[in-house]
């Protein structure tokens, strides 16, 4: 725990360096095992941090095992004990986070800063399609650019801005919906998310339009529900085992003692 | 007006404190009280002056942390003859609170668009939260360290330690749920290489330290005691490190 921590504590330096900045923005731009896999990436001591960290936590998913085997044969064999066995649970789906966690990082696909406007299409991974239909901007066209933290309430209505996205995979038309900021558009495991609305990019010089485009994240996650679905499973199994716990016979007596000393 | 009545609640935290020490118990009570009143009235000032909950920025989050701190000194039951001593920490280290969130600016956080968004406001809450009851375990360790040589029916304060850290370690991964979730609908990705991850991770990762440390001896509780005893301060740390990247 204590070399994760260090190993951490590295990352979190390099994180807050402008030297590894271009580093960083290219690991959270793509799917890592892409990243991994991208021949021309120059990030090796990133690389090697990165290889480190999973290096680490396979460590310590190695001894969750070999320590849950062990509570599994205390709580059979020797003596049932319900927080005990609580607190294997909690174990078992930390396991299970982890799992999916690292899964997330894997499978499926994740592409960043997509740029479109209004007609406009872009071909995805896996046959994957998306057209922009239409595009509603109800705020000053200031704000366009500006990083979201600037941007106030009054300047931009993000629940009424949107734009109608049609997915399609392989030419077969899968979803068409309104897509607002904070709330994606979702289709089985994939996710097109509105990010944020940004000036035209290109534009005919004769027919200018000054409709904003969008920037989007499209991700393909296979293991997301899961994933949240277990993550609140392994806070309640925390406080279960906590609310068990929260007074011990011995630590009762002393209560008692100390209360009748004073 | 919100910095006036920031230093009075200051001044009352200390008032507080210097009371504790000299065992004038009526006076701690009031002093007290109303030191959190006004440390109320600070962040209902923030909200009606922002529009939002309070605990947006580092200023905000740390008042948000005194307010909860010096409620839970003030209302959570104890043992006689030890939250004295408690309190003491307690008034320690919400004055240190205090004047640490003074580095940073007193600057509101009015901007940005969807500030209330729920899952945003969750994350917002239960971070200070967290950090709260964690600087609360930690004055248990603390009196724990000091009392073991003179007492061996001390065990409860390392055992109540445990407790609140085990809770402020269920807030906590409150909190990263609820950024896992604003983050996966507005970014459309939770996993990001940056500061805030790591310190996230960094956190989490000492409260698992803490929770793990092997033994049973006298001395394993001893380092287990220090361990869970300096989280609050490693957290408090981290932050204002984490601020300046």
């Amino acid at each position: 725990m204590t070399a994760i921590l260090l190993w951490l504590m590295w990352g979190l330096v390099m994180a807050g360096s402008v030297n590894f900045k271009a580093g960083f923005s290219a690991m959270n731009s793509t799917l890592v095992r892409d990243w991994l896999m991208a021949p021309d990436a120059d990030f090796h001591l990133l690389k090697i941090w990165f290889a480190g960290i999973c290096l680490l936590m396979t460590i310590l998913g190695m001894n969750l095992i070999f320590c849950s085997w062990e509570k599994i044969y205390k709580i059979i064999r020797v003596k049932f004990s319900r927080p005990k066995f609580y607190m294997l649970i909690v174990h078992t789906l930390f396991g299970l986070v982890a799992i999916f966690h690292f899964s997330g990082l894997m499978l499926g696909f994740e592409q960043n800063n997509i740029m479109l406007g209004q007609g406009l299409s872009y071909d995805l991974q896996n046959g994957y399609k998306l057209k922009i239909l239409k595009i509603d901007f109800a705020g000053k066209i200031g704000i366009l650019d500006k990083n979201y933290r600037e941007i106030s309430e009054e300047d931009f209505d993000y629940k009424t801005s949107y734009a109608e996205v049609e997915l399609s995979c392989n030419g077969v038309e899968l979803k068409k919906d309104k897509l607002y900021i904070l709330n994606p558009l979702k289709y089985n495991d994939v996710r097109v998310t509105l990010y944020s609305f940004i000036t035209p990019r290109e534009s005919d010089q004769n027919t200018p339009d000054m409709t904003p485009w969008i920037k989007l994240t499209v991700t393909k996650n296979p293991v997301l529900t899961a994933f949240l679905f277990i993550y609140p499973l392994m806070i309640v199994g925390i406080f279960i085992h906590l609310v068990l716990t929260w007074n011990s016979p011995v630590i009762n007596r002393a209560i008692k003692e100390a209360s009748n000393s004073n | 007006m919100l910095l006036m009545f920031y230093y009075i609640a200051i001044i009352l935290y200390g008032l507080s404190l210097l009371c504790n020490i000299s065992g004038i118990k009526r006076g701690e009570t009031i002093a007290s009280l109303c030191a959190v009143i006004t440390g109320f009235s600070v962040l209902v000032f923030i909200y009606f002056k922002t529009g939002h909950f309070t605990g947006y920025n580092i200023f905000e989050s740390f008042l948000f942390t005194s307010f909860i701190l010096g409620c839970l000194s003030i209302f959570s039951p104890g043992v006689k003859g030890y939250m004295n001593k408690i309190r003491r920490w307690v008034w320690i280290e919400i004055l240190v609170l205090m004047i640490l969130a003074r580095i940073f600016s007193e600057e509101l956080y009015t901007t940005g668009f969807d500030y209330n968004y729920i899952y945003k406001i969750l994350f917002h809450i239960f971070r200070p939260l967290s950090l709260a009851i964690m600087l609360y375990a930690t004055a248990y360790f603390l009196q724990f360290i000091l009392e073991r040589e003179f007492n061996e029916r001390t065990n409860w304060l390392a055992h109540m330690g445990r407790n609140f850290l085990l809770f402020s370690a269920v807030l906590f991964l409150a909190s990263e749920y609820s950024g896992i979730i604003w983050c996966q609908q507005e970014f459309g990705d939770f996993w990001m290489w940056n500061p805030n991850f790591m310190q996230s991770t960094i956190i989490m990762s000492y409260l698992m330290l803490a929770f793990h440390i092997p033994g049973k001896g006298k001395r394993a509780e001893d380092f287990r005691s220090l361990i869970g005893g300096l989280s609050g301060i490693f957290v408090i740390t981290l932050t204002i490190l984490r601020s300046f990247f």
